[in-house]
Parts: C-alpha cells; structure tokens; sequence
C-alpha cells in the first residue's frame, strides 16, 4: 500500500477533535460514566462511554441534521474536523479520484427505533420518510459523499470492530487502483433501548456500575466490556498524490490482514489473530522484531484476552514481554465499529508524539505482556500494530509506520 | 380540513419537517418553489405526511418539489 494518513477527525467520549482527545488519551483520563442517553435505564448495562457536548449545528446543515441519524452527525462532523486537518478542499480533487468508506455495526439505531415506534402506536402513515435512508449502515458514506461532492469508490464494511481497521485496507486498494484519496472511518451511536437491547444479547457487557473498575481488560477482574459511542474518520491519501500537494503524511497505512474463527469463539481467536498480524507485518513489509507499539482489542472476556495474550506472545515469542501494548479504549469505551477507527486514530497521534499512551484504569495485568498503564510511555515509534475483533467473527490487523 | 393554517405555521411545519429554515413570507412567494427552497422529494413527502396526519388535509392530495407552498397554502386553504 502507498497510502498516506494526512488529517484526522475525532469525535469520542474523551473529546471532540484530536485537541481534546490525544491529552485525555495520553493522560489516561477515564471519560466513563453513568448511561444517560436513557433515562430511567433499566437494563444492567450502567456505564457507558458518552459523547457529551456535541452539537450537530456547529458542523452540518440542519437539513441534512433533520435527516439523519446521531451516528451520521458523528461522522459528517469527523469527516468536516479530518479534510479541515488535512487542508484539503475535495473541489481540487479530480471528480472520481475522491471516495469514502465508513464501517457501521449498529446503523442508525436510534432514529430508526423513534420511527418503529411510530409505526406500531400509530400506524405507517406516521413513519418519516427520512427513515428509509437514516438507519441504513451506509448512511455514514452515503451522506459525506454526497455532502462533499465524492465521486469516487465508496462503501461500507459491517464487521463490527474488526470491519473499522478492514476499511482502511478497502481504501488502500482504491488508491492503489488510481484513487488519489479517500476519507476512511466509521462512528456508532448505540445507545438507545433496542440497540442496547441487541448489544445486551451479546453476553459480553460490562455490568459494572463503577466507571473506574467497569472495564478491566487483561486482569483477574474482567467481566465484559463497557460500550462507547463516537469514531473517527481519517483522509488517506496517495502517498504520491499527497507529496504533490504539499501535505504532511502524518501515518503510513502499511499492511492490513483479516482472518475469520467463527462467531463469539473467542478460544479460536488466538490463531486468528496471530494469522491477522502475521499477514499485515508481511504486506508492510516489515518483521514483528520491527513493531515498536501494539494496540489491542481488549475485549475483558475471560477467554477473550487469554487468546489475545497467548497471539502477541506467539507472534512476539522471546520478546513478548517487552513490546510495549496497550488498549486506550478502557478510558472511553468500546465503540463497535469506531473503535478500531478510534485505535487507528490514537496510532497516528501516538507515532507523531513518540508516546505510548495507557490503558486507563487497568494496574494489575494478568498476562506477561508490557501493558502500558499508569502514564504515557515515551518511545521512538515507527512501526505500530493495531489489533481487533468483530463480535461475529472477524480478526484483523493494521500495521501503520511512521512516514 | 384545518382552515387555521397561516404562512407562518405552515413555514413552521416546513422547518420543522425538513430542517430547512423557512419563513411566512417565502411560502407566500408564489415563484418559489420546494425545490428552490431546498426541500427536497423526501422532505416534501414528510410535510405532506404531517399535514394529513395533523391538520386534516386529504390524502389524496399530491405535490412535487418543483411546486410551491403557495400552492400548497391554496389547499390548505390558508390566505396567500
């Protein structure tokens, strides 16, 4: 892949905009807190990791507001925050050398469920029309596209986490195909009664009522992850396309793998790992003595991060206790799709700060990995490796370098 | 059929709906058309729905964006 990253926009619960996010990231702030998006809440999932002071009329048209769902305004104000950062107006590039490929696992739930409701208290008749486009999972892409006149190749992958860090390879094989850049990305807004619902169906949410013990990954204490709204989306650019242009390569999108073990069998996910990871070190070309930084899926499943141990001690072997990994998501959430979205993102800045950021709230790992906690670790990055998990299945592996 | 309708309620109705902020007077402008508003066929079809659903109006009525709200103002009986 000769694929660049040149500018990045965030919506988290641990700020909006990489300003807010990368010192909350690197300081390990825990923006973690009591669900409030339902009120009361009666279901026994009671942290959450909330964006909280967004406002969709700073960023996007109220008509387009009107029409879409909270996942949508996530990432047509992180795709406005990304080509802002990047400096690049879409109108300079060549009509169809501009796509867009978000990832998506819950859709536009929320809006969706205000329209269900209609239906069955009052009849079709009162269902919006705007709901045949604003639940789809391809809303996200959909609406960039057409709100920044792209043309070019586009899409969206549904793969839960797993699908977030698959975008950015889609994206990679446009440009390689003769795109010269796409925005690349995914946002969730899971947080209304049926997409709580469906997540609860899932078995592995935290049903912990303390924000600063509710997400322990990798300790004796892990019981099921707290869920997380928000995402990124990120410009990558041709490498040659971007230099041509005067624009910094912040990241490089060196390699991507995905493998597949089967839906919640996470005692398989260790192979499928260690394949993912294997297979995107070979495509950057670069070997596992060469990663500098890891960022992990951090499910807080029992078996779950037993298998992500037993992938990083089998792809590192002798070294494996002295790579640097970390999960910055325990200070936000697992944000489905935008969580590998949200890693990629946090490698990016990672790589240009030369710092590892932590794993908030974790101190006593169970594993013998390096788990990052505490502070930031201080470190000359070039090569990270960023890990993640669909819920149903998939496994896959990015691998960014520093340009 | 509700008869109490005035511009400015329906250019209410019609923000509301669509997102498009509307005033009396630009749907009293009978050479302004949804479209020209920046409704769109979707959006149109949310205020129609919403005028069935809420004041009365027949379900047999039909609009296209390239129509105005004075137009539909007219139906509703509203003074244009």
């Amino acid at each position: 892949m000769n694929a660049v990253v040149t500018g990045l926009g965030v919506i988290a619960p641990s700020g909006i905009g990489v300003d807010e996010f990368w010192p909350a990231v690197r300081d390990g702030h825990v923006a973690l807190g009591p669900l409030g998006r339902i009120e009361p809440n009666p279901y026994p999932v009671v942290v959450a990791g909330e964006v909280s002071g967004f406002e969709p009329d700073a960023w996007i048209d109220p008509r387009i507001t009107v029409q879409t769902d909270r996942f949508t305004h996530f990432a047509l104000a992180a795709a406005a925050m990304a080509l802002r950062d990047a400096d690049l107006d879409p109108a300079t590039v060549p009509p169809f050398g501009f796509g867009v490929v978000t990832a998506s696992y819950s859709g536009g739930v929320e809006f969706g469920q205000r329209e269900i409701e209609r239906l069955w208290k009052n009849g079709p008749e009162h269902v919006g029309p705007y709901q045949s486009i604003a639940w789809f999972y391809a809303a996200c892409t959909g609406q960039i596209s057409i709100g920044n006149g792209l043309r070019g190749p586009s899409g969206v992958l549904v793969a839960d986490e797993a699908g977030g860090l698959d975008a950015f390879a889609t994206a990679g094989g446009e440009l390689s195909r003769g795109a010269k850049a796409m925005l690349v990305g995914g946002a969730e807004a899971p947080f209304c009664p049926y997409a709580v619902c469906c997540q609860l169906g899932l078995g592995l949410l935290s049903p912990g009522e303390d924000p600063t013990t509710a997400y322990l990954p990798f300790t004796t204490h892990a019981n099921g992850f707290t869920p997380g709204e928000g995402g990124a989306m990120l410009v990558v650019e041709d490498e040659e396309s971007a230099r041509a242009r005067g624009a910094d390569a912040r990241a490089v999108v060196a390699g991507h793998c995905a493998t597949y073990t089967g839906t919640q069998r996470f005692d398989r996910s260790a192979e499928g790992l260690l394949r993912a990871a294997e297979g995107a070190l070979a495509e950057a070309g670069v070997d596992a003595a060469d990663v500098d930084a890891v960022f992990l899926d951090a499910m807080a499943g029992q078996d779950a991060d037993a298998a992500e141990a037993e992938a990083v001690r089998r792809l590192f072997g002798e070294r494996a206790d002295r790579v640097p990994v970390t999960a910055p998501k325990t200070g936000y959430g697992r944000c489905y799709a935008g969580a590998a979205v949200l890693d990629v993102a946090a490698a990016v800045l990672a790589i240009e700060h030369g710092a590892v950021p932590p794993t908030p709230g974790v101190r006593d790992c169970r594993f013998d990995f390096d788990l990052v906690t505490g502070a930031a670790r201080a470190a000359d990055i070039r090569t990270v490796l960023v890990l993640s998990r669909g819920l149903h299945g998939g496994n896959s592996a990015l691998v960014l370098r520093h340009p | 059929m509700d008869k109490q309708l005035s511009p400015n309620d329906l250019a209410a109705l019609i923000s509301r709906c669509t997102g498009v902020t509307v005033t009396g007077e630009q749907v009293t402008d009978a050479g302004r058309s949804f479209a020209d508003l920046g409704v769109d066929s979707l959006g149109l079809m949310g205020v129609l729905a919403e005028l069935q659903r809420n004041h009365g109006m027949s379900r047999s009525v039909d609009m296209q964006p390239n129509q105005s709200p004075r137009e539909l103002l007219a139906l509703l009986g509203g003074r244009a």
